[in-house]
């Protein structure tokens, strides 16, 4: 025999047979047959029967693959070379595969039938009539399978059993859910091993009948218990109750019950199942969580009552009254009983009750302190009983909470004296700020002011917030020379004077002191004081030196208009006399004129007229009247020029700044004080021509030049010598910014000793009665705070002295916050080469 | 010739000529000088018998001048005329210049002449009373120098 190709495909190798790989959809038979030609037909059947068949020769085959591969169905012949069929089906059974197995003969022995039925087969089919076996195999087929299938399943099944039952053991192990019964009729109960540990008691202990279970149910819970139970056993509903039970130890456990009423087929309750679960500790979690909730609750309320009355701390200018009565208000929305709370707030003489207020048992309080000092109480009552079972009203968080009230109530106070005293004070400054025309404002290290005063807002809007460079000029950057800078630089006090353009040029000094606040930072207060009235007396001031200048100078100008005015009428009169004289003269004449048309002049005539000639002094008059106009005219001319500079010396004083000529203000002030050095010094004037005019008041600034042209002349004269002409330059330039007035003089210089005091108001060298000292001092003053420019000298001793003044060509009016740069107190820069010698003033 | 000399002193020469012309016909010699050390020459090289004198003038003032015509020249009339009078040149003229009468600018030319006149007739008397030569000797002419700086009199 020659083996047969195997039909179909080799199968896929299984690398183990127990965890089959490919769901199969056709039922997989392996069929052993030793007979080839029955095998290929049997195969060609079953296969179109829509089987998938393998086919075996042998024995050793078939269990060699049943080993390998799985099968839903083994097809086995009998008789079979070597290991034959009832061999294979035992050697199959012994190793446990339990594959269902058709066994097939042609024999038909039925001791065989029935030793294969024993080994396991399922079934047996004889081989006769080949048309016979193949329609028998595939009904048997089916069946076998059909049979084998449910059979699994069956085991399955049992196997699932098996499992729940265990899980269901393992739960209620777990869960230590007990199992219960009662039974109603008999009035019996049963419980299991969970239920009677629950219960605290062994198995033996359980009570028989509901009553004697009953009693270890709480006494408070019992009617509960029993009420359900009675009332389900009506209904016959489900029920699920909670419960405390005793324990016999005493203990205390809380049980959740299921339970299910069971009834007869008549509908009569037989039974009660149930099930039981110790839930003491969620209970107690839960009971846990209700009191911290509460707590939390409480400890809210406290919060809040804590952060409501901080908050009263917070309202500015809240009296002591209001304080009150908020408080009261407030305070009994925090106490655990709420609804019935009541509080009582009184700090010094004043009190208030919250609306709900009545005298009550339960009450805490707590003295309200300020500063130290007790100044009133903070009460709090419950108007109800307590209520049964508390172990008191008021809890230690409560009590805490009153100190704590009371501790803010004292802060509360405190604070609000303070702030009544903080805003006395800051009205009281105020209104000294504005009754003395004081600005005040206060500006931060990077220049933002913090605060400005009233009265200062009311001029120039609230600037609080802002940079000051920014709110007054739309800068970027502080303005140059600005004495907020150079005091938060130098941390030292700075003083200028300027005008407040806005408020009509008003004159104010402002003082900017630098100062730490608390936090260390520094900050500057600018203080702006009205300094009118004192501008006002310096202008009295200086014009009443300018009159005591006038003073001086009104001696030489009095000699300069009153010997022309003398020469001048003299002349007048001479030629009115002269006059006479020749109108007789000239009478006579015509009467010669006339006598000689009407024949001859009589010679006595002639004599008359030589006569009258010689006494007229004609030759004289001819010779003088001309000369008589001519010092008449030059007079009237000297005269019309000094008043004409007397005009431009004497501005009124309180004219508007306006373009000066320093050239022509240095000529007329010569030209009045002419007098003074016209016998001393010679008068040298290097003027620039093109000197550009400047901003200011010209009889101030003539003022100023007298005095420096009066005291040339008068250190020229302290020289002491008569011999020879001393000399006065007087020179002007211009270096694009500022104009330059020197004046220069040939005297004796300034002492050094002296030299720093030469400004001091009331400062002289000379002889009390001939100077008041206020000459130079006042000119500084015209100069740095009238015009915002310099003076200085510098004086060799007996070679001479050179004072400058140095005037800005646009003196423009700077605002508060940034002045021109104006000299602070005594700020004058002093240029001094000095030795011995005397002083000019 | 004149008997009396007048000597004006100012510092403004057209005042001077002015006086030369309103005091031309005066009875007297009226010299000028423009000031104290002009005049301190003419006293010098002449008899002087009245001098009228200004105060502001370069070098000497007038009260100066006629403190020092006081000391040296006690007998000459001495008057001021002066453009600006305070009462502390008025209480120097009087106290240390002793002067006759004291004159402001503008005056009355006429009554300057007439005090002029009274102070020759009061020089007469005080000159007649001493019954002595004055201590000046006898009238010298002037020397050809103070000519170039003052005006020449004019004789009637």
């Amino acid at each position: 025999m020659t083996p047969l190709p195997r039909p179909g495909k080799e199968p896929p190798h299984r690398p183990n047979k127990a965890t089959p790989m490919v769901q199969r959809t056709h039922p997989r038979i392996l069929c052993v047959e030793d007979d080839r030609t029955l095998a290929r037909l049997l195969h060609r059947y079953l296969t179109r029967e829509e089987f998938e068949v393998e086919l075996a020769f042998d024995g050793e085959e078939a269990l060699a693959r049943l080993a390998r591969e799985d099968f839903d169905l083994l097809l086995l012949d009998h008789s079979l070379p070597g290991c034959d069929g009832l061999e294979v089906l035992r050697i199959l059974r012994g190793r446990g595969d339990t594959i269902p197995i058709i066994m097939v003969t042609g024999t038909g022995s039925t001791t065989m039938a029935v030793e294969a039925m024993k080994l396991g087969a399922s079934d047996y089919i004889h081989k006769g009539m080949e048309g016979e076996i193949l329609q028998l195999l595939t009904m048997r087929v089916r069946r076998v399978l059909a049979e084998h299938a449910h059979d699994q399943a069956k085991i399955r099944a049992d196997e699932a059993l098996r499992e729940s039952q265990r899980r269901l053991d393992l739960t209620l192990k777990a869960t230590a859910i007990g199992v219960w019964e009662w039974s109603v009729v008999e009035d019996r109960m049963s419980w299991d091993e969970t239920t009677c540990r629950l219960a605290g008691i062994t198995p033996a202990e359980v009570p028989r009948r509901m009553e004697d279970y009953l009693t270890s149910v709480h006494e408070e819970d019992r009617s509960l218990v029993r009420g359900t139970l009675e009332r389900h056993l009506a209904s016959r509903e489900d029920f699920q109750l909670e419960y405390r039970i005793l324990r016999p130890d005493g203990e205390e456990r809380y049980v959740a019950v299921r339970g299910r009423v069971v009834c007869d087929a008549q509908g009569a309750p037989q039974r009660l199942l149930g099930v039981c679960q110790d839930v003491t500790e969620r209970r107690l979690a839960e009971e846990e969580l209700v009191r911290q909730r509460f707590l939390l609750g409480e400890r809210l309320k406290e919060m809040q009552c804590l952060y409501a009355v901080s908050r009263l701390l917070e309202i500015p200018g809240l009296s002591v009254r209001q304080l009150v009565e908020k408080a009261a208000d407030i305070i009994p929305r925090a106490w655990t009983y709420n609804e019935v709370a009541v509080a009582r707030v009184r700090i010094g003489d004043h009190e208030a009750h919250s609306a709900n207020y009545r005298d009550s048992l339960w009450k805490l309080a707590f003295p309200v302190q300020v500063h130290g000092r007790v100044v009133g109480a903070v009460e709090v009552g419950y108007a109800e009983p307590c209520p049964a079972g508390d172990e008191g009203p008021f809890s230690a968080e409560e009590r805490m909470l009153l100190k704590d009230v009371a501790e803010r109530l004292g802060r509360a106070v405190e604070r609000s004296a303070a702030e009544a005293e903080a805003r006395t004070l800051r009205q009281r400054m105020e209104f000294i700020l504005a009754a003395t025309k004081t600005g005040m404002d206060i500006i931060d290290e990077n220049h933002f002011v913090r605060y400005v005063d009233p009265g200062w807002g009311a001029s120039y809007g609230d600037f609080t917030g802002r940079k000051c460079h920014e709110y007054f000029h739309g800068r970027r950057a502080p303005c140059d020379g600005c004495g907020l800078v150079k005091a938060l630089e130098t941390k030292e006090t700075v003083v200028y004077e300027t005008q407040l353009t806005r408020e009509g040029d008003r004159p104010v000094q402002v003082t900017t002191f630098p100062f730490q606040d608390e936090s260390g930072k520094w900050m500057v207060a600018q203080v702006c004081v009205d300094v009118s009235e004192r501008k006002r007396m310096e202008r009295e001031l200086v014009q009443a030196h300018k009159l005591e200048a006038v003073g001086q100078l009104a001696a030489g100008i009095a000699h300069e208009i009153n010997t022309p005015t003398q020469y001048i009428g003299d002349n007048i009169r001479f030629l009115g006399d002269g006059f006479a004289d020749l109108g007789r003269v000239l009478a006579h004449v015509g009467e010669m004129v006339r006598a000689a048309r009407g024949g001859a002049v009589p010679p006595e005539r002639i004599a008359e007229l030589a006569s009258l000639l010689e006494e007229a002094e004609v030759d004289y008059l001819r010779e003088e009247i001309p000369a008589a106009i001519r010092q008449a005219l030059e007079g009237i001319e000297q005269v019309a020029t000094i008043v004409r500079a007397m005009k431009e010396f004497s501005h009124p004083a309180d004219e508007e700044k306006q373009p000066v000529d320093l050239n022509r203000a240095l000529r007329s002030t010569l030209t009045v004080s002419r007098n003074t050095w016209k016998h001393l010094a010679q008068v040298n004037l290097d003027l620039e021509p093109a000197l550009p005019p400047v901003q200011g008041l010209a009889g101030q600034l003539n003022q100023v030049f007298v005095n420096l042209i009066v005291n040339a002349a008068q250190a020229i004269a302290a020289r002491g010598d008569d011999t020879k002409k001393g000399a006065i330059t007087i020179r002007t330039r211009y270096d694009g910014d500022e104009v330059e007035v020197a004046v220069e003089d040939s005297g004796v210089g300034i002492p050094e000793a002296v030299s720093d005091r030469v400004f001091d108001p009331f400062f002289t060298t000379k002889e009390v009665g001939e100077g008041s000292g206020q000459g130079l001092s006042i000119a500084h003053a015209i100069v740095t705070r009238g015009h915002g420019g310099t003076i200085r000298f510098h004086s060799t001793p007996g070679e001479g002295t050179t004072f400058i003044v140095r005037l800005p060509c646009e003196a423009a009016a700077g605002h508060a916050c940034c002045p021109e740069p104006a000299g602070t107190e005594g700020g004058v820069p002093l240029e001094v080469v000095a030795g011995e010698g005397r002083a000019i003033e | 010739m004149p008997e009396h000399t007048v000597l004006f002193v100012d510092d403004d020469p057209n005042l001077l000529r002015s006086m030369v012309r309103t005091l031309r016909q005066q009875p007297y010699r009226l010299f000028t000088a423009h000031d104290g050390r002009e005049a301190v020459a003419v006293f010098k090289a002449h008899p002087v018998d009245v001098v009228v004198a200004d105060e502001s003038m370069p070098g000497l003032s007038g009260s100066d001048l006629l403190a020092w015509v006081a000391e040296h020249y006690p007998d000459v009339m001495r008057i001021v005329l002066t453009g600006y009078p305070t009462t502390a040149l008025a209480i120097r003229a009087v106290n240390e210049g002793r002067v006759f009468h004291f004159f402001t600018k503008p005056c009355n030319a006429v009554e300057l002449a007439v005090t002029i006149r009274r102070a020759l007739e009061e020089r007469d008397r005080i000159r007649k009373r001493t019954a002595a030569p004055t201590a000046q000797g006898p009238p010298r002419e002037p020397s050809a120098g103070w000519y170039d700086f003052t005006d020449p009199y004019r004789p009637l």
